[in-house]
């Protein structure tokens, strides 16, 4: 799909009914007292987050492992894309950025490599030896001192073992 | 009002149903992935759906275009936020081009799911229906110092009464 939306010739504006203003009977609540409610939602989900975010490092272990046994093995990869992926997506809602960013950063390199080398699952054992670190340390935010080092570290390595276009 | 939660991931699952009910909502449904939503929509339909991009076997964006094509969906104005943790500029134009009414990035925030709730229920947008495209009016807001290019037919007729004062 391109970019460039086709120049329609003929268009029609349709203005379906609302159905949903009548159904919707949200909270009696101000806005301001839902947010504090929902927030505080958040906050209890943030108690039991280091328990889901060790599965999800179990889970890419695992993942590793037997791409480390087959390396074309499609539904490991997969498996290992789609763990990093909801770490990406899930872990700095719980002021795990560090993880976050390690997540995101190895969907990338996953999306870059098609077939993982051996120097390529070096890198994916750099990116969960983070995330290990974050539950380990308890590296919250982007991990202070010891975070930044590590992604530069990560970096690094991403950088030098870059598939060549 | 019932909404359809369209998430392969229990986590997120759990997230969105929390806050969903902090919010107030009590009638929330599942689906594991686009294929086992579209089958729901036929037996039952719900008035607003929220889903993942990343799902198999259909993702969000597949599921999408299915109810958007008027034929054979079944429901074609379903309201859709789709969540995702792709942020780059293209992956939200495709989003945007398939007819998603609303978009929003993970990490999950309280305040973003209700600013697009609430916007989906008291601001809906019309619908457009062109050769190609079928979904909710992709222009958001007028810009009063618009210069083109313009797309649509009864833009001429609007560029030439500003320009005729």
């Amino acid at each position: 799909m391109g970019n460039v939306m086709p120049i329609p010739k003929q268009h029609r504006i349709i203005k379906p009914e609302n159905r949903l203003q009548s159904k919707m009977r949200l909270s009696k609540l101000s806005v301001s007292e839902l947010m504090a409610k929902a927030n505080a939602v958040m906050a209890a989900i943030a108690a039991s987050y280091p328990e889901w975010l060790q599965k999800d490092l179990e889970k890419l272990i695992a993942a590793h492992e037997r791409l480390r046994e087959d390396p074309l093995d499609e539904a490991a990869r997969s498996e290992l894309f789609r763990t990093a992926h909801d770490i990406r997506g899930q872990a700095a809602g719980f002021g795990y950025d560090l993880a976050s960013h390690a997540g995101g950063s190895l969907c990338q390199c996953l999306r870059q490599r098609p077939v993982l080398s051996t120097a390529d699952l070096h890198v994916v054992d750099a990116h969960i030896n983070i995330i290990r670190a974050c539950l380990g340390q308890s590296l919250k935010g982007d991990g202070g001192a010891i975070g930044q080092e590590l992604v530069a570290e990560l970096n690094i390595l991403i950088e030098r073992t870059k598939p060549r276009q | 009002m019932s909404v359809l939660i369209i998430e392969d991931n229990e986590n997120m699952c759990r997230i969105l149903t929390r806050l969903l009910k902090s919010f107030g909502f009590v009638d929330i449904r599942y689906a594991a992935h686009g294929q086992m939503a579209l089958g729901l929509l036929r037996e039952k339909g719900v008035d607003l759906a929220i889903l993942d991009w990343h799902m198999e076997p259909m993702d969000g964006i597949e599921f999408t275009h299915k109810i958007r094509s008027k034929k054979t969906s079944p429901d074609p104005y379903l309201p859709i936020i789709l969540l995702t943790a792709f942020t780059e500029m293209s992956k939200v134009k495709i989003a945007r081009d398939i007819g998603v009414n609303e978009i929003m990035t993970k990490p999950l925030s309280p305040e973003a799911l209700y600013a697009r709730l609430t916007s989906i229920v008291r601001q809906p947008r019309p619908y457009i229906e062109t050769e190609s495209f079928f979904g909710p009016d992709r222009r958001r807001k007028a810009q009063p110092g618009f210069r083109g290019p313009y797309l649509r037919r009864d833009d001429k007729k609007r560029k030439l009464a500003a320009l005729s004062g």
